[in-house]
């Protein structure tokens, strides 16, 4: 937080600004990690590839795409969410 | 638009006020009570991290709003990550940024406090219902929504990266993804290359 502050009093310096431009680009590659090792994991999820897959593609588009708002965005995956329910207890039964 | 520090009264009047100064457009009280709201309300969904709420953020402060820009937004999610301590203070860092202390309140407390306590609940009933298949279930279609929501975020955060066509962003963006893959041990240290690597200019 400290080093917040900081920056906010200099932003207009040109290394801070470069400072700040290269952690946001580690940040991106961070998290797109992250979701990679997570993908990995989806590969064994019990509901099926399609169905697993199918969810995620469908929280990317209403999320990132249609810009819907993740309250609105969630309700309307719940009726997915509750097919893919559905089966994970078939499967998991 | 950094308000210039000239006194210590200074300085205590940027904190509060935060990056946009005096002439901040949420400075308001109900600008304030609409901002905890939101977050209170998108704490409810942050089930894997603060990370996976982050795009709806953007959407709400940035685009809806207008409160911050897209780097501001950007930067304050990078500054988190890079920072030792956990990922969720980026929110406090986005309160900052809009209108000082005040917000920092509303934004961290919004986020902390509604979730914290449905964590304690869904723990006890978690507890409870360890072997329940609906549970188990839950836990299996959340996951796929969670990863969508992380897509969604890391999409979001290398906006910046894929407008530059900038090789030296995009080898740093894959070499940060690279070190996850590779290593458990402390994700802060690609984010402290990056910060080196921009602070001499490598990416200007």
């Amino acid at each position: 937080m400290v080093l917040v502050m900081a920056v906010g009093q200099t932003r207009s310096d040109g290394a801070v600004t470069g400072t700040l431009l290269g952690m946001g680009v580690a940040a991106a590659g961070l998290v797109a990690g992250k979701a990679w090792r997570m993908i990995a994991g989806q590969a064994r999820n019990p509901l099926g590839r399609p169905v697993a897959f199918g969810l995620t593609i469908a929280a990317l588009l209403t999320v990132d795409l249609l810009r819907w708002p993740l309250l609105a965005g969630v309700l309307s995956l719940s009726l997915s969410l509750s097919l893919g329910l559905g089966s994970a207890s078939v499967l998991l039964a | 638009m950094a308000t210039s520090v000239t006194s210590p009264l200074g300085t205590l009047e940027w904190l509060w006020r935060g990056q946009a100064g005096l002439a901040g457009p949420a400075a308001s009280g109900s600008a304030l009570a609409d901002l905890f709201l939101h977050f209170a309300a998108l704490s409810l969904l942050s089930v894997r991290g603060a990370m996976t709420t982050a795009p709806d953020m953007q959407r709400f402060v940035v685009g809806e709003r207008g409160w911050l820009g897209d780097a501001q937004f950007t930067a304050s999610v990078a500054l988190a990550q890079a920072a030792p301590g956990p990922n969720v203070l980026f929110v406090a860092l986005l309160g900052w940024n809009i209108a000082g202390l005040a917000n920092v309140l509303a934004t961290l407390v919004g986020k902390l406090l509604p979730s914290g306590l449905l964590v304690l609940a869904v723990d006890r009933l978690g507890a409870a219902h360890r072997e329940a298949r609906w549970l188990r279930a839950f836990n299996i279609g959340m996951a796929s929504l969670v990863l969508g929501l992380l897509l969604s975020t890391a999409w979001l955060l290398a906006q910046p990266t894929l407008a530059s066509h900038s090789r030296a962003r995009a080898a740093l963006a894959a070499c940060s993804a690279g070190w996850l893959q590779a290593t458990r041990a402390r994700p802060s240290c690609p984010a402290l290359l990056g910060a080196a690597a921009g602070a001499l200019g490598l990416f200007a």
